[in-house]
């Protein structure tokens, strides 16, 4: 009997699975028990092959696997290689007492090398909490693995390179020289990424939109931009994630423990080193949206973790899709509920939806004439009442532009000038909030956050003027603080004054 | 209502059936489950204009009570019509000249339509004045769905009109033809938006050949929807500019319509020209400016007057919060009328 560390994915965390295997006279054959999935059952198969064609057969014996707990569903294509090593020190290819401290995670091919497999980063991470002190994994997956430290990750290319670097430390060593020098080539080969993906210089007129970009980017703030077909909505909204301050190291490894688990990206790019930038289609379902599935996956909103998700013909989107956003719009996370267990997914992102004003698109254009029946027009801007509007900070109308617009290309501002804004507001964002903290203490008095935001009493007039204009609701009002706040960090303001409540309401939705 | 014609009942319901190709009996149950009164042509209370028309109808489907329907024919009346596809501005425009005709005791008459229509009823009605609404359907059901609040509204506050018996369903035929009323019940027609081709035109027509003054709002030469009203401009129709100094040549010029139904001249004195108040800031007084051309969304007020992007959003909020300029949806100005 053998035991070795395994590992099953839950949202995006790995947990340790012990995966033991025994070998007894009786009819040929392998047995893997402990609620493993259609995928996991195959590796039987996978692993016979895959011993086989490295020269280790195994033995014309009754073997049994198991994976404790008994009552925890096994999931994913990562158990081949634990489950292998175990039934092969069962069979006596290696001592049993080899395995202790042993992780492992891979897929075996039928030609006995092992192949990459989701969610690495995750897994090597688990490692790290449980103390093992060696992880084998498969070479591709190696630049994850090295991310998080603790544990010593050896990449290991076959099957019989994993039982080898089990028996012998020394081989251990080898694997692990060479993943060093591996690692030492791809840095100096490869230049970290250059910054040349969409800037907003290439967008002439438009400064409302701009303006509204910059505050969203400052504050995370959720955005609507309204114009007709062509006016440059989704140009826009691609340069959003310019703004945005690079990645910090955490925000990184969230992202790339995200993507990892999804499996969307090649694990040999290494750590996520630019914010996300996702658009799915309108006829996206609610599972693929916001995470789901019989095994749970994330969603599209997960892979916008720390960057920006893009809804393109917002309308255009299913009632239920829409609805499922409102939990991660308030949260910023995901959390799927299945029988057993129930995940987490990180799901902080930056919303940028576009629409038309109505469903030919030319519904206030100052040339072409819209097409649509008042009937029409209402049922279109009904499907958009309700929560997730109401959760949309900034409201702006992109007007088509004339040509002679466009004709004046110089002056527009880059996206480094706005960025560089934007990561200043972040510091004194950060400065304001330790600085307000020590001086109030825990009140939680809404006058005290009010003063702690920085509201004089001329502005709270205001504010109470909007309300009887009917212009600003409960939360209305307090959207607009956080929004007006934002907007004063930007001008490194302490106090809120009356042009940024001013500015801060006129990008309300009416 | 029936009995105060003078006429046997008998006599009016075998006439009235025999017109409308409608069982008398049923015709009689219908009234009463719908709390509705029909006047004939020819009654003390049907409407004298209605006589100048060609085919002048039958009679009347009334809903709202005989004492409005007195005071109906006592007052003066206007009606307004206009797009069902309207513009914030034609709305704003429409509220603007139906609140100064209550303002002056002038009923305002229209159709229930989408758009135009329905804001002149409900502006008229918020500011405490009489409105009537013909139908191009039975009176007791509202055309469309969607005004049924409303129609029940004006049931309760004003009145609804129709030549068509109750349970009578809109037509393509029943417009026109309850164009003719509108043009006809109203001493002049005020058309606040309409574009080519639009029913309000159709209504116009109508009133000309009634001989009836026509008044129009202009609209920005650029813009489809307003080249309605702007054609009849040049075709000789009054400008609508000012609702106080329209509701003035209105009176002026249905005096002798009218007959001394109503004041001869308006109630109130005209209004002084419009200002921007004091204590606006430049860019405040640069974006009051520039919205006196219409509409303009804040990306078009930032070419307009060179500021940028986040004051004149934040001067068009303080403006808002004046009461100074309206919104017309996200990012978008205009100034009220």
């Amino acid at each position: 009997m053998a035991a070795v560390q395994g590992y099953a994915l839950l949202g995006v965390e790995a947990v340790p699975v012990r995966v033991e295997a025994h070998v007894r006279p009786g009819l040929p054959g392998m047995t893997i028990v402990g609620l493993p999935s259609a995928a996991v059952r195959e590796a039987s198969d996978r692993i016979r092959s895959g011993a086989v064609s490295s020269g280790i057969p195994l033995p014309t014996q009754r073997i049994t696997v198991n994976l404790p707990p008994a009552d925890l569903r096994k999931e994913g294509s990562g158990f081949d290689l634990p489950v292998a090593l175990s039934v092969l020190a069962a069979a006596g290819y290696a001592d049993p007492g080899r395995l202790r401290g042993v992780g492992a995670v891979g897929e075996v091919a039928l030609d006995g090398l092992v192949r990459p497999v989701r969610g690495v980063l995750a897994v090597a991470e688990a490692a790290q909490r449980s103390r093992i002190s060696v992880l084998l994994v498969p070479v591709a997956n190696l630049l994850e693995a090295r991310e998080v430290g603790g544990c010593l990750a050896v990449g290991v290319r076959s099957l019989l390179e994993a039982l080898r670097a089990v028996k012998e430390p020394g081989y251990r060593e080898l694997l692990l020289e060479r993943g060093r020098r591996w690692l030492a080539r791809r840095d100096q080969a490869s230049p970290p990424a250059l910054n040349g993906g969409p800037d907003l210089a290439d967008v002439a007129g438009h400064s409302q939109a701009k303006r509204a970009l910059e505050i969203s980017a400052a504050g995370g703030h959720h955005l609507l931009l309204a114009g007709s077909p062509g006016a440059g909505k989704t140009m826009l909204a691609r340069r959003l994630p310019s703004l945005l301050p690079p990645l910090q190291r955490n925000e990184a490894l969230e992202v790339t423990r995200v993507w990892s688990v999804a499996g969307v990206r090649s694990p040999l790019a290494g750590l996520v080193a630019e914010r996300p930038f996702r658009a799915p289609h309108h006829s996206v379902s609610r599972a693929a949206l916001v995470g789901g599935g019989s095994q749970p996956r994330p969603g599209e909103i997960s892979l916008a973790h720390r960057g920006v998700l893009f809804l393109d013909e917002l309308p255009e989107f299913s009632r239920d899709s829409l609805e499922a956003l409102r939990q991660p719009l308030e949260d910023g996370r995901v959390v799927i509920s299945r029988g057993q267990a129930s995940c987490l997914f990180p799901a902080r992102a930056t919303i940028v939806a576009a629409m038309n004003p109505c469903p030919c698109g030319f519904h206030g254009h100052p040339v072409r004439r819209c097409q649509c029946t008042p009937s029409r027009l209402d049922s279109y801007r009904d499907r958009l009442s309700g929560p997730l509007l109401d959760r949309i900070d900034l409201h702006v109308e992109v007007p088509p532009l004339d040509f002679e617009g466009l004709e004046t290309g110089d002056g527009e501002e880059t996206s480094a000038r706005v960025q560089s804004r934007v990561a200043a507001a972040a510091t004194f964002r950060c400065v304001r909030e330790a600085a307000g903290a020590a001086y109030a203490g825990a009140g939680s008095h809404p006058r005290a956050l009010e003063e702690r935001l920085g509201l004089t009493p001329a502005g709270r007039a205001l504010l109470r003027q909007a309300v009887g204009r009917g212009l600003l609701g409960g939360r209305g009002y307090v959207r607009t603080l956080a929004v007006a706040r934002t907007i004063a960090d930007l001008e490194q303001s302490l106090l809120l004054e009356e042009q940024h409540l001013a500015e801060a309401l006129a990008l309300r939705a009416s | 209502m029936l009995r105060a014609q003078g006429l046997a009942p008998q006599g009016i319901g075998r006439f009235v059936a025999a017109r409308l190709k409608v069982p008398m009996k049923e015709l009689l149950e219908s009234l009463e489950r719908h709390h509705l009164s029909f006047v004939a042509a020819g009654s003390q209370y049907y409407p004298p204009e209605f006589l100048h028309l060609n085919k002048p109808p039958a009679g009347l489907f009334v809903a709202g009570g005989q004492a409005r329907l007195t005071e109906l024919l006592q007052v003066p009346r206007i009606t307004i019509v206009g797009t069902r596809r309207a513009s914030a501005y034609g709305l704003a425009v429409t509220s603007a000249f139906a609140k100064a005709s209550a303002t002056a005791q002038v009923a305002v008459v229209s159709g229930l339509a989408l758009g135009i229509d329905a804001r002149a009823h409900e502006a008229a009605l918020d500011a405490g004045g009489l409105t009537v609404a013909i139908l191009g359907s039975g009176a007791e059901a509202a055309y469309p769905r969607r005004h049924r609040h409303l129609h029940q509204r004006i049931r309760e506050c004003g009145l609804v009109l129709s030549e068509l018996p109750p349970g009578s369903k809109p037509a393509p035929w029943s417009f026109p033809l309850r164009n003719r009323l509108l043009a006809a019940l109203g001493d002049a027609v005020l058309v606040t938006e309409a574009g080519i081709p639009s029913g309000a035109l159709i209504t116009v027509d109508r009133a000309l050949e009634l001989g009836r003054e026509v008044f129009a709002v202009p609209g920005a030469i650029s813009e489809a929807g307003h080249v309605g009203c702007n054609r009849l401009l040049k075709d000789g129709a009054r400008a609508a500019l000012l609702p106080e100094e329209t509701m003035q040549e209105f009176f002026d010029e249905t005096r002798n319509l009218r007959n001394g139904r109503g004041p001869a001249r308006a109630p109130f004195t005209e209004s002084l020209g419009r200002r921007p108040g004091d204590g606006l800031t430049p860019v405040g007084r640069l974006v009051w400016m520039a919205l006196a051309g219409g509409p303009l969304s804040v990306e078009e007020l930032v070419q307009a007057t060179g500021a940028g992007a986040s004051e004149v959003a934040a001067a068009c909020s303080l403006l808002e919060l004046r009461g100074e300029v309206l919104r017309a949806g996200p990012g978008r100005y205009l100034l009220p009328p």
